[in-house]
């Protein structure tokens, strides 16, 4: 089974000079069971029972730096912590994991991205709203969504 | 990850000293990895690599390089877009008058007022290889190639770089063509094998113009001059962002138990 | 007439991300020779004297992102800046000339940053010094 690769791509200057994650953040996938709301914080990405799933974070200007800081599954409080120490460093933290087997499908199971850039102490932005939607095994056989293939 | 490092040049200061000593400064955009002696001539620029466990690369380590003129024009101006056919123009205008004169005394005339104003014809780009099209103050004002004073106003050039970062091929540094009018079109980028970890030298060789004036003429010789900067390459190995340890698990899906958020 | 060039060379994104340009600003002239201080920091002194003429330029580190110099607020009686741009573009530079020799002018800087143009205040961190008064052999740094 192919891994389903998550495309987060932000537009930094932007979200630092007061954009919203809505407006400066864009989130990809390439699913091949289908996906919904494409190049959106409100991405919903169909994932099968025992898929990898990968998130990586592309700067929109090659020579800004943003790091994908944690991933909090379910509704995190809005004052929440942020979610992991500076060890190791933010750079060399890789985000992947397999779907679970023994969840029941159907349900968007949404996510909170926590995306930092350069400094060691600066801003935290949560991006909030998408979402890993289990499918059932065989679902992207028949997934007639020919554009989330190509992506 | 792309480390940026922009060398600032008095230019002006670097000719009369013959020497690029206390005239050249370093500033790059990875202070937070740690890169030191910003604004300085000792700036060490720092490269993170990022290794799986296995030891093979897990991210990209990139140098780019650009060198700027303090008294040069602003990099944001996109000056050869706009005014790269100041010369032509002018040549387009003496062909013109050209065409319409039948008297060889008229040709040699005109040919002699157009050597008079600007230069002999296509000149401009045959004696001075090295000049701008269309050479401008820091003030955007165009300036003739007689004025030496124009020297300070010209941006160095890096054309080369060497030493014993790229003998121990820890950099592989090349120059690329670029569609960015700001940089006409060309800029220095290398690769870094980050496996190589550690304090590495390498050397810019950065050309001067200098313009000497020997019997009315003006003459714009280059010169190199190489410039020692160094970069220091650490690694770190690919840490699974929610177990914690080298492999990744099973998604921390449900129940959502509040342990489990962020999970490092 | 004398000429000293001053380029401000703003990180963009440290200094949207920190909020401030302390850090994130890295001014430079053509006055080493002559005295200026603290050349490559965020507190430039530029040696001038009555007669020099002053010009500000702005360079982003990254070429991408935006930064321009709305104002800059110094002592009138020793330099009235003026706002220009190059020829057919949006492009612009500050130029003034010193009307007065004084022992430390010091003067804020204004700027423009990002996408949505916030506006930051770098306050009277660089300065005119008098060319007269410092030693040749003043430290560059």
């Amino acid at each position: 089974m192919t891994p389903v690769n998550i495309q987060v791509f932000v537009d930094v200057i932007a979200l630092l000079s007061g954009a919203s994650p809505a407006q400066a953040v864009h989130l990809f996938d390439d699913s091949s069971a289908g996906s919904e709301a494409l190049g959106t914080t409100g991405l919903v990405s169909s994932v099968l029972p025992g898929q990898l799933v990968r998130w990586t974070v592309t700067p929109l200007d090659v020579q800004t730096q943003v790091w994908i800081r944690g991933i909090a599954f379910g509704a995190a409080p809005p004052d929440a912590p942020p979610s992991a120490a500076d060890d190791p460093p933010v750079w060399s933290r890789r985000f992947e994991g397999y779907v679970p087997a023994d969840i029941f499908p159907g349900a968007p199971h949404p996510y909170r991205l926590d995306l930092c850039f350069g400094a060691a102490n600066g801003p935290i932005v949560a991006v909030e709203g998408p979402a890993l939607r289990l499918v059932p095994p065989c679902a992207d056989m028949v997934a007639g969504d020919g554009a989330s293939r190509l992506l | 990850m792309q480390n940026s490092i922009v060398l600032l040049v008095d230019v002006e200061a670097a000719l009369a000293d013959s020497d690029l000593a206390d005239n050249v400064y370093l500033v790059d955009n990875t202070r937070a990895l740690g890169s030191r002696d910003e604004g300085r001539a000792t700036m060490v620029s720092c490269v993170a690599g990022v290794h799986n466990p296995d030891g093979s690369p897990a991210a990209e380590a990139v140098l780019n390089w650009i060198a700027y003129g303090i008294s040069a024009l602003p990099p944001t101006l996109p000056r050869s877009f706009n005014l790269r056919s100041h010369h032509v123009a002018h040549d387009h205008a003496l062909l013109e008058k050209l065409a319409a004169t039948t008297h060889p005394r008229d040709v040699a005339a005109l040919l002699a007022a157009h050597h008079e104003e600007h230069g002999a014809f296509g000149a401009q780009r045959s004696a001075m290889p090295y000049l701008p099209v269309d050479p401008r103050s820091a003030t955007g004002e165009f300036v003739s190639p007689d004025a030496v004073d124009y020297a300070a106003h010209l941006n160095p050039e890096i054309v080369a770089i060497r030493g014993e970062a790229v003998e121990k091929g820890v950099i592989f540094p090349a120059l690329y063509g670029s569609p960015d009018f700001y940089t006409e079109g060309w800029y220095w980028s290398a690769s870094v094998d980050t496996n190589k970890v550690g304090l590495h030298d390498y050397i810019l060789d950065l050309r001067l113009l200098r313009p000497t004036r020997s019997g009315g003429a003006v003459t714009w010789a280059p010169e190199i001059h190489p410039f020692k900067v160094q970069i220091e390459v650490s690694a770190s190995t690919m840490v699974n962002g929610f177990t914690g340890g080298p492999l990744p698990g099973v998604l921390p899906l449900a129940p959502p138990l509040p342990a489990a958020e962020g999970a490092l | 007439m004398s000429q000293v060039t001053i380029k401000l060379m703003v990180d963009v994104v440290g200094a949207l991300e920190s909020g401030s340009l302390s850090g994130n600003l890295f001014a430079f002239d053509t006055h080493r020779r002559l005295g200026s201080q603290g050349i490559g920091t965020d507190a430039l002194h530029t040696a001038v004297a009555r007669g020099t003429r002053i010009m500000w330029v702005i360079a982003p580190l990254e070429c991408e992102a935006f930064v321009s110099l709305e104002d800059i607020v110094i002592d009138r009686a020793v330099c009235e800046p003026e706002l220009n741009s190059y020829p057919g573009s949006s492009v612009t530079y500050w130029i003034g000339t010193v009307k007065k020799a004084a022992p430390l002018t010091s003067y804020d800087l204004v700027f423009s940053l990002g996408s949505h143009g916030r506006s930051m205040v770098h306050p009277a961190r660089l300065a005119l010094i008098s060319l007269g008064k410092t030693s040749e052999k003043g430290d560059a740094q």
